[in-house]
């Protein structure tokens, strides 16, 4: 199953002009722990989705009240927001490939 | 204290078509580095250090995620382009995105038919100038004991009693 069957709001946006923000929400406990232990969520895929080190991911976080994951990586350098080269303002359509993460 | 700030980079000028010939949008990698490469070709003697930035924005390709698409060919039968040039002068940005719009409408490539433009300008005239270009260069965080300590605060009081304390306002 894919994470975008799962989840309720899955949507990408800017935690300043430097870094991309994901908020993966869920509005039952049963989808959000079955993506929280299938362990796909890493370091080490979010980085080979969003073409970047590991190192460089700022944190995969789950927060079981809330029944929400937080990502959060940086921009690529040249386009911070705002930049000659930036392509997305407010970071708001960054998360398309988040979506599609097959969960077992 | 959060500090932000922005640097002026340069002026910009853009243009908008839209690429309908499944010849073109099969070969749009190969065809986009071309233009990028003769563009580059025809400022070299004028701007050797290449002092501008041209950006090629393939809407229906790449244009949102950029290297992170993970879609490489695209099924799309319709491209929007956007040419953008970025320059330290508005004239320059102008000069950079004209050439740039030659090469993309009268360029040749494989399999070519459309010898009299090989896109649709959406407007006239086919370039637009979007003006000064800004960009982050300052976001700290600075660190204080007292959140009013940069803050030079001063009271006067009004009406000013006599033409003395008048003029020590600056």
């Amino acid at each position: 199953m894919k994470i975008y069957e799962l989840a309720k709001v899955l949507r990408s946006k800017n935690a300043g002009p430097f870094r991309t923000t994901f908020d993966i929400l869920f509005d039952n406990d049963e989808a959000y722990q079955r993506v929280k232990t299938s362990g796909v969520l890493t370091r080490w895929y979010i980085a080979e989705l969003y073409g970047m080190k590991p190192e460089d991911v700022y944190g995969i976080f789950f927060v079981d009240t809330a029944r929400g994951i937080k990502i959060t990586i940086p921009k690529p350098m040249d386009m911070a927001s705002g930049a000659p080269r930036c392509r997305d303002l407010f970071g708001a359509q960054q998360h398309m490939p988040l979506m599609e993460i097959e969960v077992p | 204290m959060k500090i932000e700030g922005v640097t002026q980079v340069g002026y910009r000028t853009i243009s908008i078509c839209g690429i309908r010939d499944e010849r073109l949008i099969s070969s749009i990698d190969w065809f986009l580095d071309q233009a990028r490469k003769y563009t580059e070709e025809r400022f070299r003697p004028l701007r050797p250090n290449r002092d501008y930035d041209l950006i090629f924005r393939a809407y229906g390709k790449d244009g949102v995620l950029g290297d992170s698409e993970p879609v490489k060919e695209t099924k799309s039968h319709e491209l929007g382009l956007i040419i953008d040039a970025v320059a330290p002068e508005q004239k320059v940005a102008d000069a950079v995105c004209t050439s740039a719009v030659d090469f993309v409408a009268h360029m040749d490539y494989p399999n070519r038919l459309t010898t009299a433009a090989n896109v649709a300008f959406a407007y006239s005239p086919r370039e637009h100038r979007l003006g000064p270009v800004y960009t982050y260069n300052i976001w700290h965080l600075l660190e204080l004991d007292d959140p009013c300590e940069p803050f030079h605060i001063e009271t006067r009081e009004f009406p000013v009693s006599n033409k003395t304390s008048m003029e020590q306002i600056p």
